[in-house]
């Protein structure tokens, strides 16, 4: 079953003689609990694209459907509102909220929404990731491997339907990024959530189920596995 | 496990350690919310006390707080007002007797009283004050106001003590008097004898009113007041209308309760400018350092959005910290302005000649007020900075350094040269830059204007413009109702004047009403002037056949050294030597043309006919200030005056003394009038004092304000400064690993602190001279003794303040950063 999907999608900047060409008709589609990687040199538009499927940016063209809703539809506060509760979003730069702590940062999304904290499948992912030690620490205490794992722990909180990783492992020694990647295919196995990623690390790709390649904005291989 | 959660309080978690993270903003919104709650409190404190006050001065001086009252009433009467629902409270009174004074009294007119509980408790005790003891109950006990028991001489009144008095009963002849020994039951501050001069009264109870057979029917008034306070003539109308009265009973309507003048609305204008503008200076600051805290945190606000958080919710996390240090600023500012309130208000009123003392008002509605008035300037603070932080696209936020560029492209190669740069960097966001000129720009003007609109004030020129001798004593008698005109300067009061030392010059101003014989040929152009000016209606010369005392005017007899004196400044010199001799009068105005010089002028005094010449004009108000008729001011010499009339009352006496007896004579005439409200002295000595003392006190009060409104000038700039510097700490590390040396960077944040300085000064050396300019020509219109002061020396050590601070705060700012080596502040990424 697909969860994501996109449609002719396009995103130009500038004009005339400076166009850019960042995104130039992608047509993708990914399906229920896969973990897809999106492989592509500095440039290829692999960013914007991420960007675009979370709604974070706006497409000169083109469509993303996210759990069956188009997401270029909703309005500022409401993409808002979806996104905390579709989308979870892992970044190169972990972006944790330096006033939270470990915990409070977690379920940040979730109190967000007003929604309920599912303490057990909290605890459970704090206890997965190898967080349990750390939930009173403030995020500048604790290495770069440790906030990118608060970062997927954020990300899986509130269950959304999809996660989107930037760069997850690009602040990382690679040790540490392998071993940040395996604990978050493990994770989306044993939580059967749908994981996007991108990177430029062909290592890192290759823990993905499938890899799709990406370069001046178009799809150039890997669609199927 | 399932725990239900609200958003609020994650936002409201959010909200709480944002402002933790951000101390050093925190201070400087406090500071700027607590100034603004300062500056309010005190103005609304001032403007509150002194209404009060004067209310209060209102009260005390006509002695009660009643709206009015209907004389020699029935039980029936009575009866009825206290039945109807639109009136608080009946009060009644009988008047019991009347005292014969002793010598050492002085001129008193005394007179024996008696209240019931309600006219006592009710209407009376909020016009007193330092009351002791209680209202007389038994026969022998009465009540005095303390300073009628000084005149008595009794200094140190007992409750208790004996008081003989000399009286006889109303409505009997003086020559039934009787001296009867009371005991004192009660004693109290009155202060209605400042109006109404020497009359006095003494109170006794009801026991005696019975003995005596005194009854409010026969001898008294009831009194009442409306529970409104508002349309008090029509409320009469109304009363009148609904109580039948007799033909010999009177309504009276205590003459307090007017239509408010325009001077109010000035004044509340004024009022309002005051606090916008202050409201204005300080959003310029709060503004200015959330615009700034918010764009600092722009990852901060981009991270929360791409983590969930709504543009609504993050409006409310901006606004939570503008709203929680409100909470923090306003009760400090309150706190403060309580306190200077104490010092502030007297000393703001001390110049507002309020004789029944100064209320320091703790009004709720100060706080109130200034409180609300503070939380609107911040919440209208916060709007811009939250919408945008709400804005702050998620993409922007990641990709943010802390340092935008306006977006044109910058050509030229020279670009490197430090001056350049400083240039550049304080412009690099035009509106920050803007704002910090804007608000240094108010706070030194307005340190300017007052130091101008003060020091312009001319004592000299002030005393010389308002009175043109050392000392004047004037009859009161004159303007006071119910005593009627006495002669106050008889002939020994003028010869102990003579006998004071240094005295150089007396001149008497006498006074007598008359009537002129209407000649419509001399006074048709005169009235209608009149009637335009007073905006009545001009009686006809049918109505003055009929009735000539319509054309009534003052005769005023002057010294013939008045017009020695005058004739220097005349345009057209008048006869000294057939004013004298009576053989011309003078005609007080201001437009000579209406009048024909050499026209017959006939006045009836006394059933006598005199008859003069037209001889001249005196510009209106000379030496005379008493009340108008429809017919023109007459002068006369005071020769001719004594001539006419066996003994005219004298209204005024001015004298001139030897500049270093002034006060010498001062005090010679104080003791000569002491205690006598009847006479008052202006002396030029006092006058000068008096005048020099609210200039301190204007200089302090503005002075104070304007320092505040300068600092929150200098406030925003540090601001500014401070927080620039701090984010782009990254930036001067880039810049000194390419080779520039600290020294250069310093140099350069000096040069940039230099070029707000210069900018700022420029504003006010151009645009601000010239408001300075338009404000004290619009003050001259009010006070035209002023004459333009540039306030050099003020304005200098400002303006030098305001430098040394644009240079050395952002160096002080910068050298903590540079604490690190360069490669470590290299490394080191934002947040």
């Amino acid at each position: 079953m697909s969860i994501l999907k996109t449609e002719g999608l396009r995103k130009y900047y500038g004009k005339d003689e400076n166009l850019v060409r960042a995104l130039d008709g992608i047509n993708m589609e990914i399906l229920e609990g896969e973990f897809v990687a999106i492989v592509g040199t500095s440039g290829s538009g692999k960013s914007t694209l991420l960007h675009m499927l979370g709604g974070l940016d706006k497409a000169t063209e083109g469509k993303v459907t996210v759990a069956g809703k188009e997401i270029f539809d909703l309005n500022d506060e409401q993409k808002t509102v979806f996104r905390r509760r579709n989308i979870g979003f892992i970044f190169q730069n972990y972006n944790l909220v330096p006033i939270l702590n470990v915990y409070e940062n977690i379920t940040l999304p979730v109190e967000l929404d007003g929604g309920i904290i599912d303490k057990a499948f909290i605890d459970d992912i704090i206890k997965t990731l190898g967080l349990c030690g750390k939930l009173t620490n403030l995020p500048n205490n604790l290495s770069g491997g440790q906030q990118q794992r608060v970062a997927i722990a954020r990300a899986l909180a509130t269950k959304p339907a999809i996660i989107l990783a930037d760069e997850p492992t690009g602040n990382l020694d690679s040790r540490t990024g392998l071993e940040v990647v395996g604990l978050l295919k493990m994770t989306s196995k044993r939580f059967h959530q749908t994981i996007v990623m991108i990177t430029h690390n062909e290592e890192i790709a290759q823990l993905a189920d499938r890899v799709i390649r990406i370069e001046d904005g178009k799809i150039v291989g890997g669609e199927g596995k | 496990m399932m725990f239900p959660t609200d958003n609020r309080l994650v936002i409201k978690k959010l909200t709480v350690r944002t402002i933790k993270a951000n101390k050093v903003r925190n201070i400087f919104v406090i500071t700027a919310i607590a100034l603004t709650a300062l500056l309010l409190s005190t103005i609304f404190s001032i403007g509150i006390s002194g209404t009060e006050s004067i209310q209060l001065q209102k009260i005390r001086t006509m002695g009660t707080i009643e709206h009015g009252g209907l004389t020699f009433p029935t039980d029936k009467q009575v009866k009825k007002l206290k039945s109807l629902d639109y009136i608080e409270d009946v009060g009644i009174m009988a008047h019991a007797g009347d005292i014969i004074e002793t010598p050492d009294m002085g001129n008193l007119s005394l007179s024996l009283f008696w209240f019931d509980k309600t006219e006592w408790e009710k209407l009376r005790v909020p016009a007193m004050s330092n009351i002791k003891g209680k209202y007389p109950q038994a026969y022998n006990e009465i009540m005095i106001p303390e300073w009628i028991l000084k005149r008595m001489g009794i200094t140190n009144p007992e409750i208790g003590m004996d008081i003989t008095v000399k009286y006889f009963k109303a409505g009997s002849p003086e020559s039934e008097a009787i001296s009867e020994k009371f005991k004192l039951s009660a004693y109290y501050t009155e202060y209605s004898n400042l109006r109404s001069g020497n009359m006095g009264t003494m109170y006794v109870s009801k026991a005696f009113v019975d003995s005596k057979g005194i009854t409010p029917e026969n001898s008294g008034t009831v009194s009442v007041r409306f529970k409104s306070n508002k349309n008090i003539g029509d409320q009469f109308e109304k009363l009148s209308r609904e109580v039948t009265v007799s033909q010999t009973q009177k309504w009276k309507v205590v003459p307090l309760y007017e239509t408010v003048n325009g001077d109010r609305l000035s004044t509340i204008i004024g009022l309002s400018g005051l606090i916008l503008f202050i409201m204005l200076s300080s959003y310029l600051l709060i503004y200015n350092v959330l615009y700034i805290s918010v764009s600092k945190d722009v990852r901060f606000y981009g991270l929360l959005k791409t983590v969930g958080t709504t543009p609504r919710q993050i409006r409310r996390i901006v606004t939570g910290q503008a709203m929680r240090l409100t909470a923090l600023g306003v009760p400090l500012g309150l706190a403060l302005g309580a306190a200077v309130s104490f010092v502030a208000v007297p000393f703001a009123l001390s110049g507002a000649s309020i004789e029944t003392g100064i209320k320091i008002s703790f009004n709720p509605i100060i706080y109130i007020g200034a409180a609300v008035f503070s939380l609107v300037t911040t919440l209208i603070s916060s709007i811009k900075p939250a919408g945008m932080a709400a804005s702050i696209s998620p993409i922007e936020a990641v990709r943010y350094t802390g340092t935008t560029v306006s977006r044109k492209l910058r050509k030229g190669s020279t670009g490197g040269k430090v001056q350049k740069m400083a240039f550049r960097n304080v412009f690099r966001n035009r509106r920050r830059a803007a704002v910090v000129f804007l608000s240094l720009f108010m706070g030194i003007t307005t340190f300017m204007l007052v130091n101008t609109l003060v020091l312009s004030m001319d004592t000299e020129n002030y005393v010389n413009s308002y009175m043109d001798n050392d000392f004047t004593l004037t009859n009161n008698t004159f303007f006071q109702n119910g005593t009627g005109i006495k002669q106050k300067f008889d002939n020994d009061f003028i010869s102990t004047l003579k006998s004071i030392e240094g005295i150089t010059e007396i001149r008497k101003v006498s006074q007598k009403i008359v009537t002129l014989k209407y000649d419509e040929n001399l006074y048709k152009e005169h009235l209608e002037e009149f009637a335009k000016r007073f905006n009545t209606q001009m009686p006809t010369s049918g109505d003055i056949k009929k009735n000539p005392r319509i054309f009534w005017s003052n005769l005023v007899g002057l010294d013939t050294e008045y017009i020695k004196k005058l004739n220097k400044t005349l345009a057209e010199p008048i006869d000294e030597e057939a004013f004298e001799a009576g053989r011309i009068a003078l005609f007080s105005t201001n437009n000579p043309k209406l009048f024909k010089v050499g026209s017959d002028v006939v006045f009836t005094a006394d059933e006598k006919e005199y008859s003069l010449k037209l001889g001249g004009f005196l510009p209106e108000r000379t030496a005379f200030n008493g009340g108008m008729g429809p017919a023109p001011l007459v002068y006369i010499s005071n020769v001719y005056m004594k001539k006419l009339f066996d003994d005219p009352v004298l209204c005024s006496i001015t004298m001139n003394a030897e500049t270093d007896k002034e006060s010498h004579v001062l005090k010679h005439l104080k003791e000569m009038t002491a205690n006598d409200n009847e006479i008052s002295i202006d002396s030029r000595l006092e006058t000068m004092e008096q005048f020099k003392s609210s200039k301190t006190m204007l200089y302090i009060l503005g002075g104070g304000m304007s320092f505040i409104l300068a600092l929150i000038g200098i406030l925003n700039f540090v601001n500014v400064m401070v927080t620039g510097v701090n984010t782009r700490r990254h930036e001067f590390a880039v810049l000194e690993s390419i080779g520039m040396t600290p020294k250069q960077v310093k140099h350069m944040l000096s040069l940039e602190g230099l070029t707000y300085a210069i900018i700022s000064c420029g504003l006010v050396a151009t645009l601000g001279a010239a408001l300075n300019i338009w404000i004290f020509s619009l003050f001259k219109k009010q006070a035209d003794y002023a004459i333009f002061t540039f306030p050099t020396i003020p304005l200098v050590l400002s303006v030098v303040i305001v430098f040394a601070v644009c240079i050395l705060v952002p160096v002080a700012a910068y050298v903590p950063t540079t604490k690190d080596t360069v490669t470590e502040r290299l490394r080191r990424v934002e947040g």
